[in-house]
């Protein structure tokens, strides 16, 4: 088995001021192995793209850690972790636009990514051309970044997060925004740099194609890991205090609210929901 | 390179920002070089001014010794040079500061047949600075040239040879027409040599001979006279820093050892020269360094203003490049390497504009020619504003080092108390006690002149914005609840950006601060240069005025009739000055039209002349060569007294008495007649006690008639007996009878004292029109006549200001007074007033032969006195104000729009949802009114307190002049109009900055929706 890449543990984040406070995470334990390509599904406000700014060292959490190569990055200096955005992450932010410099060409954006890396000038150049030509903006090199269209600037972003050649590669909505012509070649090109460079991907999406082409799929809910999907079956996550989220479809058989026995077995647990808890044992006292 | 290159297209891409921020990094730059640059310019102006209108012993010296004139005017030269040396330092710098010596060697000669004493000298290299209108250069011992008033007066021409007593035999060989005594090559001497030029004719006036100096040497007898050496400044090699040695040159002749044990004596008043140039220097030196400083005050709070919100707006840009991975340093230099290379272009551009733009203020203020350089302190204090920049970019550099990336998407603060009431509790403080300070110190009390009240504005400014920006504040939170039952959206919106605005308190109190200034600067402008033009026209006198020196038997006012028969543009004025009053003997009605007057005390031609010209009998004139006076005697005890006639002639110091006789016995009937020596009027008839005992006279003399003989025979003297023509004068108990025909006389004369009795042919005491500093409280003031000789004047009128002299004027009638002269007037300054054309005046005078000495105009006289230090620092103060409220405008406008910019997600939004687009650009227009015209106010407001408190203080002028000319009441007309049209460009600058904005809202923006 490969080496873990990513691991939260018990991550919490909480916004807001004394007295106002949201919990956008509660207690996440999640772990991304290296070459792993993730999806991480839920609904809007599930806490998606906060757990993704945790693992871009972005945000500082309230409890729990965040390991990125065996580093945690709350006690990293500013210019450990400014090092480790450097040659270990790259991040694609949800909008195209917000990932460039509108104003410099395809060609300076590269450069400019690379600018701390301590590479040749020329060095920063090949790199920076072979990127524009494995996303297809070979040509485009020294257009502004400004007037591209959505499709090509989140294709110059992708470029752009992996211009340092990142262990792990966060992207927020890779290809909302984008048609689908745009947003399948994005996608070829996130798995082509797993597919060639062994590049971890966790990307943020409401789409369902993404989570198709991706490895694994874990959906965040209410703050936590709902559930993880491998290899097209989806599967209950049991949290570290042992609450589980059932899947949405499932709420029918059990809504919220309703009591449910479980029912040890050799290899899990049966929920059966109960109507009336003083009718008896082993039933629900109505049957299915 | 790439970071270049990223740099320049980030530069490019906002131009507009870049543009604004350059322009204000530049005003700042430039706006503070200019003090400087100006300051050392406007030295140089005003000592070459100083110099050039000094009068010559305050911009040359003169060593004289007097004694024997032989061999000694080399040890002089010496003794001279010496001295010179040791106050200022070296041969090089002496001839750098001083033209080339001149010196002299003078005597009087003695023409017994013609009775004239005239001057003999040499002098270096004379021929040079003569014209000669006959004859040429003395080359050979006992050559001599003369003056041409000399040969007209004693019939001498060219070749004839003269003898004074006692000395060889001179030859004429050329005559010279009367130089420009104001020349540099005269120096003091001029009016030595030429006498007759002078206006003040004190002595039988004859112009100098001049000889080779060997004549002198080969005088014989050991003759005395006088040596003398002289030299000039040359104002063009001087710098401001030889100004000391100027001063000290006075000094080290005045204590110099040598010079006195030689008997001589320095002349000068150099010393004074550089004492009035350093103190009009001083008068610069304090506003220039409190104007910059504020100045630069002002850009540091706009430069911080400025950086900051560049540095806010790209946020987002600079988070991206901390989640690419650049260290914090790498950060700084990409976020904050805009506003820091603006800077560094703005730097050195800034202060070459600031130089250019202290050329054409040079070209307009300062004296043609002036160099205008760019010193080191005008790159200091460009340096020091840019420090302000600085400062801005080290404060910024801290929030984005230590602002996390999420919150620089979210362009959100963290959670923070606020803390903004602190700096505004600062501020307040320091502006308060600044302002108390002043008031404590007596900087502001109305008898002192201080620069430092220049502050008062700026302090003011400020403290009224703190308290102002907070109750603006307050009052939108309590229009919230109002807005929100109705009013539409853009109200409701506007209330609440402004009472939300971060930096609303900065915006304000620059704004106000700006303003605040610029009013002052303007008011303060607009009094100076009214009081400015009020000296100017009140101490000249009139828009021109001449002085003049009619050719002897020349009636200027008969010139000046000739030449405006009109009587409205030209005037006749003799004046004489003497230490606490000066008379104007003037033509009322000429005097009325052509003077100066302040205001509505003008008085008209009619007035003046039934204010100073009563009715009086006319003179007895003796235009003839003999009088005779026929006289009935009646009882007269004693008998065998002397009948004497006085009479003025002109040109004479005193009454020339006539005797005309012994009266000697009573009840008898004699005619007794005399010679005169030049025709004249009749000041008095006198009996002289027999042997002139000291015993008391009685009697009574019927005189009958007073004849003068000319060439047709003997007259009647015209108004002889004229009703009212005789007075008593002596209180000798005189009975006068005067018929038109005759004139009895009755009279008991004590003490040894002659009978007398006065022709009374002018008021007694003249009516004088008088300053009311002046007015005393008997209703009379002691003055100086025309003739030099003491005369009370009666005070028939007060005016605020005299022309020419207005705190100490006395206006009386010309003829009376040429009359209470006895036609002696002498010792007075002649002068015609012009309005209009004075070259015209001036040609028409020359054709009259009447020369012109000296021209004052007031024009002239408000434009010197612009370049004195107080004109010079009004103006760079209004100067760099006026870039202030620019920069201020800039400011605001720039902070409005980039506080509406990062509102663009709200504004789209907005529109989303249905807000019309008037409704945004309502919202932006009253936010942007309310915040642009409440700093306005305040500034206005500030502005005119300042003046009320510290306008008084500022000082207009060197010397201060007449409190009457002084008021300090700006003109509101102007100061609205300006200050209307200042606050219609910023708003309408304001206003387009929103509407470009407003049109650059799309829906798009919705996809940058914050995370």
């Amino acid at each position: 088995m490969s080496d873990v890449l990513v691991r939260c543990d018990s991550l919490v984040h909480v916004y807001g001021t004394p007295g106002a406070e949201v919990a956008a995470l509660r207690g996440v334990d999640f772990v991304v192995r290296e070459g792993e390509t993730v999806a991480l599904l839920g609904p809007s406000g599930a806490g998606k793209t906060t757990l993704l700014w945790h693992l871009a060292g972005l945000l500082r959490p309230t409890a729990g850690t965040v390991e990125v190569a065996g580093r945690r990055l709350a006690g990293l200096t500013p210019r450990e972790l400014a090092n480790v955005r450097l040659r270990q992450i790259g991040v694609v932010l949800q909008n195209p636009g917000r990932n460039l410099l509108g104003y410099d060409t395809a060609l300076g954006n590269l450069l400019f990514a690379q600018r701390p890396t301590r590479r040749s000038g020329a060095s920063k150049k090949r790199r920076a051309m072979a990127l524009l030509d494995s996303v297809g903006l070979g040509d485009a090199a020294h257009r502004v970044a400004g007037q591209m269209s959505g499709g090509e600037q989140q294709r110059l972003a992708v470029a752009v997060a992996l211009a340092n050649a990142p262990m792990l590669l966060l992207a927020d909505e890779p290809t909302s925004q984008l048609d689908p012509v745009s947003a399948d070649a994005v996608l070829d090109l996130i798995k082509q740099a797993n597919a060639e460079s062994g590049t971890t991907v966790v990307a943020v999406t409401h789409d369902a194609a993404v989570g198709d082409a991706l490895g694994r799929t874990v959906t965040i809910r209410d703050g936590r890991v709902g559930a993880e999907g491998r290899s097209g079956e989806d599967y209950i996550v049991v949290g570290r205090d042992g609450t589980v989220q059932l899947p949405p479809e499932m709420l029918d058989a059990l809504p919220p609210g309703a009591l449910a026995r479980a029912v040890r077995h050799d290899n899990g647990v049966d929920l059966r929901r109960v109507y009336d808890p003083n009718a008896g044992s082993g039933d629900d006292g109505r049957g299915h | 390179m790439t970071g270049a290159l990223t740099l320049f297209r980030a530069l490019v891409h906002r131009l507009g920002t870049t543009l604004v921020i350059l322009l204000v990094a530049l005003c700042a730059s430039a706006a503070a070089t200019v003090g400087p640059t100006y300051y050392i310019a406007a030295k140089s102006s005003i000592m070459q001014d100083t110099l050039s209108h000094v009068n010559v012993s305050g911009r040359s010296f003169q060593v004289v010794q007097q004694g024997p004139i032989q061999d000694s005017l080399p040890g002089l030269e010496d003794t001279v040079q010496r001295e010179l040396l040791k106050a200022v330092g070296n041969t090089a710098t002496v001839d750098r500061l001083f033209a080339p010596p001149i010196t002299s060697i003078e005597t009087n000669v003695f023409f017994p047949d013609k009775i004239q004493q005239v001057l003999l000298g040499t002098r270096t290299n004379f021929c040079a600075h003569l014209h000669f209108a006959k004859g040429s250069c003395p080359t050979a011992t006992n050559d001599v040239v003369i003056a041409t008033s000399l040969a007209a007066s004693n019939d001498w021409s060219v070749g004839d040879k003269v003898q004074p007593q006692g000395r060889p035999v001179l030859t004429i060989t050329g005559i010279y027409v009367p130089p420009d005594i104001n020349n540099n090559y005269w120096l003091s001497r001029g009016a030595t040599y030429f006498p007759a030029e002078n206006p003040f004719i004190q002595v039988a006036p004859y112009d100098a001979l001049f000889t080779p100096a060997s004549t002198l040497a080969a005088l014989k007898g050991h003759p005395q006279g006088t040596d003398t050496v002289s030299r000039a400044l040359v104002p063009a090699r001087m710098t401001s820093s030889d100004v000391d040695s100027v001063a000290q040159l006075a000094d080290q002749f005045n204590t110099s050892t040598a010079l006195r044990q030689a008997q001589a004596n320095a002349q000068t008043s150099m010393d004074a020269t550089a004492d009035n140039i350093k103190d009009s220097w001083r008068a610069l030196a304090i506003p220039v360094v409190l104007v910059t400083a504020e100045l630069l005050v002002l850009t540091w709070l706009l430069l911080f203003l400025v950086v900051t919100e560049t540095v806010e707006a790209r946020g987002t840009e600079i988070a991206l490049a901390k989640l690419r991975g650049h260290s914090s340093g790498r950060a700084l230099i990409f976020g904050l390497g805009e506003p820091a290379v603006l800077l560094a272009i703005a730097l050195p551009v800034g202060a070459v504009l600031g130089w250019l733009l202290t050329r054409v203020l040079s070209t307009v203020l300062l004296r043609d020619g002036t160099h205008v350089g760019l010193p080191g302190l005008a790159w200091v204090a460009s340096l020091v504003a840019s420090i302000g920049g600085v400062a801005a970019i080290a404060l910024a550099a801290r929030r984005t080092v230590t602002r996390p990336v999420v919150e620089q998407w979210r362009r959100t603060g963290r959670r923070s108390t606020d803390r903004s009431w602190v700096f505004d509790a600062v501020v307040l403080t320091g502006a308060v006690a600044g302002l108390l300070q002043l008031f404590v110190s007596g900087t502001l009390d109305s008898t002192k002149h201080s620069a430092l009240a220049l502050l008062v504005p700026g302090l003011l400014g400020i403290a009224l914005a703190v308290v102002g920006s907070r109750l603006l504040t307050m009052a939108c939170r309590a229009m919230f609840a109002r807005t929100r039952r109705g009013g539409g959206l853009g109200p409701f919106l506007a209330v609440r950006y402004i009472a939300r605005r971060p930096g609303g308190t900065r915006t304000t109190m620059i704004l106000a601060t700006a303003v605040a200034l610029a009013t002052f600067s303007l008011a303060s402008w607009s009094v100076s240069s009214t009081i400015r033009s009020r000296v100017a026209d009140m101490s000249v006198g009139a828009p021109t005025v001449l002085t003049v020196a009619p050719r002897a038997g020349t009636d200027l006012p008969t010139v000046v009739q000739r030449i405006d028969p009109g009587g409205r543009s030209l005037t006749t004025v003799k004046s004489f000055f003497s230490a606490d009053v000066v008379l104007l003997g003037v033509q009322p009605s000429r005097f009325a039209a052509v003077a100066n007057w302040s205001g509505e005390h003008a008085p008209s031609g009619s007035e003046l002349t039934s204010t100073l010209h009563p009715p009086a009998p006319a003179p007895i004139r003796l235009d003839g060569d003999r009088v005779r006076v026929t006289v009935d005697v009646g009882n007269l005890k004693p008998t065998g007294g002397e009948l004497m006639l006085n009479m003025f002639a002109p040109g004479g110091f005193a009454p020339t008495p006539i005797d005309l006789g012994p009266i000697a016995k009573a009840n008898s009937t004699v005619s007794l007649t005399a010679d005169i020596p030049a025709p004249g009027v009749v000041r008095s008839l006198q009996v002289v006690p027999p042997g002139a005992q000291r015993i008391q006279m009685e009697g009574t003399v019927t005189v009958r008639a007073i004849d003068v003989h000319d060439q047709s025979g003997w007259h009647h003297a015209a108004g002889a007996f004229a009703d009212g023509v005789w007075t008593d004068t002596q209180d000798q108990n005189v009975q006068l009878d005067a018929d038109g025909e005759q004139l009895r006389w009755s009279f008991v004369a004590a003490g040894g004292q002659p009978a007398t009795v006065t022709v009374h042919d002018h008021p007694e005491p003249l009516p004088a029109l008088v300053s009311s500093e002046l007015a005393g409280s008997n209703g009379s003031v002691q003055a100086t006549g025309l003739d030099g000789a003491g005369v009370i004047v009666a005070v028939a009128g007060r005016v605020p200001t005299v022309p020419s002299a207005p705190s100490n004027g006395v206006v009386v009638d010309l003829t009376y007074a040429e009359r209470v002269a006895g036609g002696n007037d002498s010792p007075s300054l002649a002068q015609v007033w012009v309005r209009g054309d004075a070259d015209r005046v001036v040609r028409a005078l020359r054709a009259a032969h009447v020369n012109v000495v000296g021209r004052q105009s007031s024009r002239r006289l408000n434009d010197e006195l612009s370049r004195q230090g107080p004109g010079l620092a009004s103006v760079l103060f209004l100067a760099d104000a006026g870039a202030a409220a620019v920069l201020a405008a800039l400011a605001a406008v720039l902070s409005l729009s980039a506080a509406a910019r990062r509102r663009r997600y709200e504004y789209a939004a907005l529109a989303a949802t249905g807000a019309t687009t008037r409704s945004l650009y309502s919202a932006l227009a009253i936010e942007q009114l309310v915040v642009i015209g409440f700093g306005s106010v305040i500034g206005v407001v500030a502005g005119l307190l300042a003046i009320g408190l510290a306008g008084h203080s500022v000082p207009e002028f060197v010397n201060t002049p007449s409190a009457n000319l002084v008021a300090y009441q700006p003109d509101a007309v102007f100061l609205g109009l300006t200050l209307g049209a200042a606050f219609v460009v910023l708003l309408a600058a304001a206003a387009a900055a929103a509407a470009a904005l407003l049109r650059s809202v799309t829906p798009e923006q919705l996809r940058e929706a914050p995370v």
